[in-house]
């Protein structure tokens, strides 16, 4: 295996190790990772198991949506300045087992159109059947214990151009807008990944996530807000159901910091 | 022959009359219509006025609840439409208000508990201090919430056992609500012995904290030497972990702690004593003695 995207044969990344063996019309799916343990399934009805990126919020179990990345270096912006960073978000990887069979209604007859020039959303039935990391992972909250917000955490360097491809690292671009009077200390930034669309380069370990900004409103105010996707010739990674965007998409508020 | 001739009055027809008439002794026709009307009036608008009210406390209440309360404002104001439609039949009704509120005395005596407990009930739904699925401490019951009716609230404890508290004393209560907030802190007192390398520890500790996905980076670990024992050095560790995950994190920790140090090559002491003798003991060991002493002779 070379990439996302590709039928999961064999996979050694980091400390894991995973492997699709076909018995008949079943799939035997192994996984082995130091110090996290074994995970063996045994799949009926499934046509073929796919290696995506997926947000870092499943693992070890789902209890946020929020992603919290600290600068290191800060980024000091000028009074009224504006910036555009590219920075490191973290990634996990996700099994997706596809049964070949496509979802009918609404959805796919939007997608029919898009298919041709690579655009169209996932429409076929599809499952995570495990997610596992990469990197260390870490959560923190975010505010306060009584209403802050829990978040997986991660540590990237503001960089002016996307760091190179690995597994488990999409690159976002990132516009920085300080719109008070005085300097203003950036050391975090905070996503919500049901706004998030992460994207991947077929056969490559390339991820990205799409252009945001974030609107610095006051010393430690700040408002996250989700644009489009800057980087070409991607597919867009099939969101499991709870972590699609609400009806009416909402900007990220940083309260408590930024 | 005289002639006896007897004249009866024409009967009146008007509508004043007819309207004046008495229907029963003292309530005259107009009075009965009236009274009529304002109920047929009355009643229907106290039952779009509940509905209202059922609609508007949904929002913020348990449909139960809300159900109960819109209930209870119709009757009160059914009630009041009745006294109020005797009121204007003429109908006296100061001995039915005075029996009525002796009435409502006595009930209200014997009904203080239930009325208690409804009232707590609402102000719970109101306030919202414990909600269904929610860990709580209530009453000395320590438990998963699994329903809070409008009399009562059921708590399922950590031996299965399901227990039934009634909402006035919950709402009396202190309530220790374990999962209100996103995250909550652990607390470990691990103890090295005192010729230990209490800088190793603290380095092997902190290097189990940082590799734990659930201990959260902020608030920051804190590891601190708390006190020099009897038996060892006690260092407290404080982390917090997701409100969720604080029960698994907590079981997971301990267990890396005890193996890391372990590896580490670290004792953790057991409580012991050292006892001096005042006076010098004397062992005396004869080769032949001891042989015998081990095979049941005399010492």
């Amino acid at each position: 295996m070379t990439g996302y995207g590709e039928e999961l044969g064999e996979l050694v990344i980091g400390d894991c190790s995973a492997a699709a063996e076909r018995t008949g019309r079943n799939i035997v799916y192994t996984r082995r990772c130091r110090g996290i343990g074994e995970k063996k399934l045994y799949l009926a009805g499934a046509e073929r198991l796919v290696v995506k990126p997926i947000y870092p919020v499943l693992y070890p179990k789902h209890f946020t949506t929020y992603i919290l990345i600290h600068l290191s270096p800060p980024i000091h912006i000028a009074p009224r300045a504006w910036t555009t960073v590219y920075i490191e978000v973290p990634v996990d990887i996700a099994v997706y087992a596809y049964t070949g069979r496509r979802e009918e209604g609404g959805l796919e007859k939007l997608a029919a159109p898009l298919r041709a020039i690579g655009a169209a959303p996932e429409t076929q039935w599809f499952s995570i059947i495990d997610v596992f990391p990469v990197d260390r992972v870490k959560y923190t909250l975010y505010g306060p214990p009584e209403n802050g917000v829990l978040a997986r955490h991660h540590v990237s360097r503001p960089m002016d151009e996307p760091g190179e491809a690995r597994p488990g690292a999409a690159y976002a671009r990132l516009v920085l807008r300080n719109r008070i009077d005085e300097w203003v200390t950036v050391t975090r930034v905070l996503y919500d990944s049901r706004r998030l669309r992460l994207g991947y380069r077929h056969g490559s370990w390339e991820a990205f996530l799409q252009e945001t900004h974030m609107a610095i409103t006051g010393r430690g105010a700040a408002t996250i807000s989700y644009g489009g996707h800057w980087a070409r010739d991607l597919r867009l990674v099939p969101d499991p159901e709870h972590l699609r965007p609400g009806r009416i998409p909402v900007d990220t508020d940083m309260l408590w910091g930024v | 022959m005289g002639c006896l001739a007897v004249t009866t009055p024409e009967p009146q027809l008007s509508l004043g009359g007819i309207l004046g008439h008495e229907v029963f002794p003292g309530i005259t026709l107009v009075r009965l219509l009236g009274m009529i009307a304002i109920i047929a009036v009355g009643i229907p608008v106290a039952y779009i006025i509940r509905r209202i009210a059922y609609r508007t406390l949904a929002r913020f209440l348990p449909k139960e609840a809300a159900s109960a309360a819109a209930r209870i404002i119709y009757y009160g104001l059914a009630a009041a439409v009745i006294v109020s439609a005797f009121g204007a039949a003429g109908v006296d009704l100061t001995g039915v208000v005075i029996a009525g509120g002796i009435l409502g005395i006595i009930l209200g005596f014997a009904l203080q508990s239930i009325t208690a407990n409804l009232v707590s009930g609402l102000f719970i739904f109101w306030e919202r201090p414990l909600k269904p699925g929610d860990i709580v401490e209530v009453e000395g019951v320590i438990g998963r919430v699994v329903d809070i009716t409008i009399m009562s609230t059921i708590i399922m404890d950590f031996n299965g056992i399901r227990i039934r508290i009634p909402n006035a004393k919950v709402y009396d209560s202190v309530i220790k609500n374990y999962i209100s907030t996103a995250a909550r802190r652990l607390e470990f007192k691990v103890s090295i012995a005192y010729k230990e390398d209490a800088e190793k520890a603290y380095q092997v500790i902190k290097n189990v904290l940082d590799n734990h996905p659930l201990v959260l980076v902020e608030p920051e670990p804190d590891i601190f030497v708390s006190n020099l024992g009897d038996s060892g050095v006690d260092i407290t560790v404080r982390c917090w972990a997701p409100t969720s995950e604080w029960y698994p994190a907590l079981k997971d920790l301990l267990w890396r702690l005890k193996k890391a140090l372990s590896d580490a090559g670290i004792e953790i002491p057991f409580p012991q004593s050292d006892i001096w003798f005042r006076s010098p003991l004397e062992v005396r060991l004869v080769s032949g003695e001891r042989e015998e002493s081990l095979h049941g002779g005399r010492e």
